[in-house]
């Protein structure tokens, strides 16, 4: 018996499923790209840390051993063993390092076939150097298998070819065709592709936008490209390149330096010379926001649901108030419809009191080559006059994005959308689908999906048709000291136009802690040493060391001005001060009284007005010190104005009793199902109060608050166990097996996550981390 | 009668007392080279850290003696004209096995064991304390300080015209033994690090940051991160002290690590994060870095406000997911007022080089703008400035022994020289040359190499930073 119960554990123990998670031993992978290895893909990441490429298997062949379309092995020759391991190097345990020169940063897979048709691949990668690297996919392939090649020998790792640049590299990006199931492919025996390298201005050598023909040479091995276009971007940055899913007309760039993205026709560069052309460059602009990275949607199928007979118009995805059938009519979208713009943070805060901008992600259209507008309009309403959307922006700092396919051979496509995302919103359909979906990467290390049409991230309590409306919790007013009567606050209540209470408004008011301060201190003016001396009319003159006031009194959102207060927080007496001096400071205790601002008669000087006695207050007589006296001043708000109102570290404003203090704030989602007329950027409120009843009589008086965003929870996702790692760039792949996985470089933790968007953390597959 | 075994216990009590003489002794110093350990010897790199440019064009080396092999570290010159020399060579200097970890190790063209012909590089030479770390001058470049974090001690060196070296008045037990240095314990600075010369109104300064916080209280521990400022014309005299942290505010009453010091805005700036673990250490809580943090604070204090000022704190944190800063460097100073409006960081875990944004708004909190990724481990930046250009900064990759050039212009890393040695951690700007008709201008860096021992010299065209090369590796462990 006891044997029996061995032998089935013995089983049991060997009887596993379980998938080893390949190890890539990785430092700073950032590009990354997907082209064929033959009877496999192969994902190259760029090792930026080690000067090498890794490379990760991927069989792709249909797992019921169906023909690939692209014409590939009927019968799959890539070993499960392999799938999803790295190419090997010569000491099988450790992954392959592809050398390719200083951090090779951003790559390209061409996809090709050889003289035979079988296809084949080419990577080109560029980095911190004035090389174009050319990998031959394949052969990587067959070198670590020690294939024997038709000539009877067996392969051998071929030379990584080098293109000299005139400066180091940007980007580098290659067309590659689509089946009829959106799956990328390569072309015929012969056939070459387009691909294009953005160079950068460094000293005397111009950006410049080279266009290359990437092909193999009569076995099948991978050609140098051959540079067939040139000409110069200046004075546009390029920070990165992106050209139509299927190949298409033309290259966009990134502009890291103008306005939006500019795109380059294929026709309109000219041939290489040694003094190249300026590129003929058509833009889209982003609302005068440069950008750092730029996707193209690829073809779609749009689900329109189907009207009833009482239905008005309807255009992608917009439904208007018409009942809806059953039906669903597919409409399908070429590639290139629209661009998915990375935005830059907005250098400065010109207007004070608002947080310095993020970055965010902004849609346009390249018809019309316009912002599309904001929801619910759709994306390809062209009515004048409409507002345009507002960048959305993830947590951290947006980085990179990328579009998803749309795949037509899904189950449920097209009779609904044709991208699903494991949601986990109910268990009767966890998995919901979309017309268009993107993602993008972020600082903090996640990834986000984006759905496109409704310019809104995917959030998995909105489809769990939780509320997605911000809360605020009730002000507590933190006294110290307590005046005769006690202020008041009191949140605004809700409107039209504002349907919350405080104003807080979806996609605008962020989880923060607010702090309204009576006589609160101005930012970087709590501790300031000065000097006390008396002046000609009666007056005291505060004069603050080596400091200039003007930053506090231009700022808008301070305005120190006459009114505010001064008070201190301690006194240095002289040497040379004379007896009553120190006498004067023994008596006294920090912060025991204020004195108004009278004037500001010099960039770093306040006259104050002298402390009169009262019944209950003794004076402050600076003629006991009349060679003046050291001071550590705290500036206050005072005044008209006497609250002083924090959002996290940033003073938002000003407030007072009696008069509503409104907070905007910048939109980051359009998280709700917006209805007409459409959220608009003018209401774009953060919160909304009011002020009442008697201000303190003493300092220490503050209303604080937390504003939280209890079921919003957009959809995610990143290494639960390495938290800690920024994410730059993001790939969707698609193939026969694999129909919808994402890959995203999180950089900063050493590792390649691998997203099943079916899956997700629902399994143990759902999300893998690659270190 | 004398029986044998009282003999036999005789002699052993005698030998036995013997034996405590002998053990009561003073043991022989092990001095550092050029002084010891076995009488005097040329003068060696052993574990450098901290560097200064003197105002000649001359470097001033600190040597940390981590593995405690001496009775101490060193303060070394090393002369202009030999740093020159090597860089005329113009060498590429390639992929070679370190001696020390060589089998047989060739030396090439590029490795230098200085240890051969010290006259030719070394101007002079003290003892120093132990774990010197970053080095810093006073305003004429004649003393030298640098803290020893075991220790209270601040070491301050002379540096003479001829580049020779002498322990600074009152810093010392003799000419070159500088071991004794200002004690800064009263002040209760522990584990001096940062020394950044600055001002306030009480005139020239050096701020030194304490790196292990003070203890304030036992139980439940509470301890505070300290900044002393020291008057520069006699550091021995403690002006005031500052607040970094406190355990009363969100610091935790942690240390930090790297600081500047800002003269437009009279503000330190500083990060890094060093806290106390009750239940370790010796006698007391030990010190290590900050972990199970969430947040990053950049400390803004205003110096004028000295004792009294109230430290700014920032978080970085939700940016970047990272809490450790490394290396700071201020950049972008407005064309009239000069107040710089970037501040530049290395982070690790992730390795990043992260630009934040200093608004001019004072309403407007700092923020980050742009990530970077690094190399692993990145610790010092230099900044290099290209008339008419973006500034290139250099940032150092301690765990593969590697220089990153980042382009600010162009927003990219734009070069990556390689094969500095083990662990290098400290990078200062020789100098630029002027461009020539046959070659461009171009910037030396000195670069300190920790476990290796030794200085690494590279060159980097101002027109063509990714032709960037290293010419050459000064020093061999002893």
């Amino acid at each position: 018996m006891k044997r029996l119960f061995v032998v089935a554990l013995a089983l049991c123990a060997c009887n596993s499923n379980t998938r080893p998670v390949a190890i890539g031993q990785f430092s700073a992978p950032s590009g990354l790209a997907v082209t064929s290895g033959g009877d496999r893909d192969l994902l190259f990441i760029a090792n930026e840390g080690r000067d090498d490429l890794r490379a990760l298997q991927i069989c792709r062949s249909p797992l019921d051993g169906g023909t690939l379309p692209d014409g590939g092995a009927g019968t799959d020759t890539c070993a499960a063993s392999e799938n999803f391991q790295f190419v090997p190097a010569p000491i099988r345990v450790f992954p392959a390092a592809i050398e390719t020169g200083d951090r090779p940063r951003r790559l390209a897979g061409v996809r090709l076939a050889r003289p035979d048709g079988s296809p084949t691949g080419v990577v080109l990668a560029v980095g911190a150097d004035d090389q174009l690297r050319v990998i031959d996919a394949r052969n990587t392939v067959e070198a670590a298998h020690h294939t024997v090649l038709d000539g009877g020998s067996a392969a051998t790792p071929a030379k990584v070819l080098t293109l000299q640049l005139d400066s180091p590299g940007v980007d580098v990006v290659a067309e590659t065709l689509l089946d009829a199931a959106n799956l990328e492919v390569g072309g015929a025996a012969g056939q070459t592709a387009t691909a294009f390298v953005a160079t950068v201005a460094q000293g005397s050598a111009k950006a410049e936008l080279l266009m290359l023909q990437v092909g193999v040479d009569a076995q099948g091995a991978a050609l140098l490209p051959v540079v067939v276009g040139q000409c110069t971007l200046d004075p546009v940055a390029p920070r990165k390149l992106a050209v139509i899913p299927g190949a298409g007309d033309r290259v966009y760039v990134a502009d890291g330096a103008g306005d939006g993205v500019v795109s380059v026709t294929k026709a309109s560069i000219p041939a290489p010379a040694a003094a190249p052309a300026a590129c003929t460059v058509e833009r889209i602009a982003a609302g005068g926001r440069t950008t750092r990275s730029v996707a193209v949607s690829p073809p779609w199928i749009e689900a329109i649901p189907a009207l009833a007979a009482d239905g008005g118009a309807t255009d992608a995805g917009t439904i208007d108030a018409g009942t809806i059938d059953a039906g669903v009519t597919p409409k399908a979208h070429a590639a290139g419809e629209l661009v998915l713009m990375v935005l830059d943070p907005r250098p400065g805060s010109p207007d004070g009191g608002t947080d310095l901008d993020p970055g965010g992600l902004l849609i346009a259209r390249t018809a019309d080559k316009r912002i599309v507008p904001a929801p619910p309009a759709s994306v390809f309403d062209q009515t004048a006059g409409l507002q345009p959307m507002e960048p959305i922006a993830t947590p951290g700092l947006p980085r990179e994005a990328a579009f998803l396919r749309s795949n037509p051979a899904d189950p449920g496509c097209p009779s609904a959308s044709c991208t699903p995302v494991y949601i986990g919103a109910s268990t009767a359909t966890p998995t919901s689908r979309f017309n268009l979906l993107a993602t993008a990467t972020s600082t903090d290390g996640a990834s986000y999906f984006i759905d496109v049409l409704k310019r809104r991230f995917v959030n998995s309590t909105y489809l769990a048709t939780a509320t997605q409306s911000p809360t605020v919790s009730t002000p507590l007013l933190e006294s110290r000291t307590s005046g005769p009567v006690q202020p008041t606050f009191d949140f605004l209540a809700a409107t039209a136009d504002h349907p919350n209470l405080g104003w807080a408004t979806a996609g605008v008011s962020h989880t923060s802690f607010w702090r309204v301060v009576w006589h609160g201190a101005f930012p970087n003016l709590e501790t300031r040493k000065g000097n006390l001396s008396a002046s000609a009319n009666g007056t005291i003159l505060l004069t603050l060391d080596g400091l200039s006031l003007a930053r506090w009194v231009s700022d808008p959102a301070l305005r120190l001005g006459v009114g505010d207060t001064v008070s201190f927080t301690s006194y240095l007496v002289a040497a040379d001060a004379p007896a009553s001096c120190s006498s004067l400071v023994a008596t006294e205790s920090a912060s025991r009284f204020e004195l108004t601002i009278l004037s500001l008669p010099g960039p770093g000087t306040l006259e104050l007005a002298p402390l009169q006695s009262t019944a209950t207050a003794r004076p402050f007589d600076l003629s006991a010190c009349p060679t003046g006296l050291g001071v550590v001043a705290t500036v206050r708000a005072a005044g008209a104005h006497p609250w002083l109102v924090y959002d996290g570290s940033t003073v938002r404003g000003r407030a007072k009793a009696g008069e509503p203090f409104v907070a905007t704030g910048r939109r980051y989602d359009y998280p709700l199902d917006a209805t007409s007329p459409p959220p608009l950027a003018s209401d774009n409120v953060a919160i909304a109060f009011q002020l009442g009843g008697s201000d303190p009589i003493q300092l220490g008086n503050a209303w604080t608050f937390n504003i939280t965003l209890p079921n919003l929870a957009p959809r995610l996702f990143r290494d639960g166990n390495a938290p800690q790692g920024f994410a730059t760039s993001v790939l969707g792949y698609s193939s026969s097996r694999y129909p919808q996985l994402v890959f995203t470089a999180v950089t900063g933790a050493n590792e390649v996550v691998q997203a099943d968007t079916t899956l997700l953390d629902s399994d143990i597959f759902g999300i893998v981390s690659y270190k | 009668m004398i029986t044998l075994q009282a003999k036999r216990s005789a002699a052993g009590a005698i030998s036995l007392a013997a034996l405590f003489v002998l053990s009561c002794g003073t043991p022989p110093e092990f001095l550092p080279p050029p002084f010891g350990p076995s009488g005097p010897g040329p003068t060696r790199l052993f574990f450098p850290t901290g560097l200064a440019v003197l105002p000649d064009g001359s470097l001033l080396v600190a040597n940390g003696n981590f593995n405690h092999a001496y009775d101490g570290g060193s303060l070394v010159s090393i002369r202009k004209s030999y740093l020159d020399a090597f860089f005329a060579k113009k060498l590429e200097c390639r992929k070679v096995p370190p001696p020390e970890l060589a089998f047989h190790f060739t030396s090439t063209p590029c490795d230098d064991d200085v240890s051969l012909h010290p006259a030719d590089v070394f101007g002079g030479a003290v003892i120093i304390g132990n774990y010197a770390g970053p080095l810093a001058l006073n305003d004429s470049g004649t003393v030298a300080f640098t803290g020893s974090r075991d220790t209270s001690t601040l070491n301050a060196v002379a540096v003479h015209p001829d580049l020779s070296l002498s322990c600074a008045p009152n810093a010392g037990v003799s000419a070159t033994d500088c071991r004794k240095g200002i004690d800064l314990s009263a002040s209760g600075v522990l584990g001096p690090y940062a020394i950044v010369p600055g001002d306030s109104s009480a005139g020239r300064i050096l701020y030194v940051s304490s790196m292990t916080p003070r203890v304030e209280q036992l139980s439940p521990l509470r301890t505070s991160g300290l900044v002393v400022a020291l008057d520069m014309a006699d550091p021995t005299k403690p002006l005031f002290t500052m607040f970094a942290g406190s355990g009363f505010d969100r610091t935790i009453g942690s240390a930090v690590g790297p600081m500047l010091f800002d003269p437009t805005r009279r503000e330190l700036f500083m990060s890094g994060c060093f806290q106390r673990f009750g239940g370790t250490g010796a006698a007391e809580p030990g010190t290590g870095r900050c972990s199970g943090l969430s947040n990053n604070f950049l400390r803004i204090l205003d110096v004028d406000a000295k004792e009294n000022a109230l430290v700014q704190l920032y978080d970085l944190f939700g940016d970047v997911f990272s809490i450790e800063t490394t290396a700071l460097l201020l950049a972008d100073p407005d064309p009239v007022t000069q107040v710089p409006a970037t501040l530049w960081a290395t982070m690790r875990n992730p390795d990043i080089l992260v630009q934040v944004e200093l608004p001019p708004q004072p309403s407007v909190a700092p923020r980050v703008r742009r990530v970077v990724p690094l190399p692993i481990a990145p610790s010092d930046i230099v900044r290099i400035p290209r008339p008419g250009g973006a500034d290139l900064l250099a940032v150092v990759a301690e765990k593969i022994g590697a220089v990153a050039l980042y382009d600010t212009g162009t927003q990219q890393v734009v070069g990556q020289i390689e094969n500095l040695g083990d662990s290098p951690f400290t990078a200062r700007l020789l100098g630029t040359s002027a461009a020539t008709a046959a070659t461009s201008a171009t910037a030396q860096l000195a670069v300190s190499v920790f476990k290796g021992c030794k200085i690494a010299l590279v060159e980097v065209p101002l027109d063509a930073p990714w032709k960037a090369s290293l010419r050459g590796r000064v020093g061999t462990c002893p």
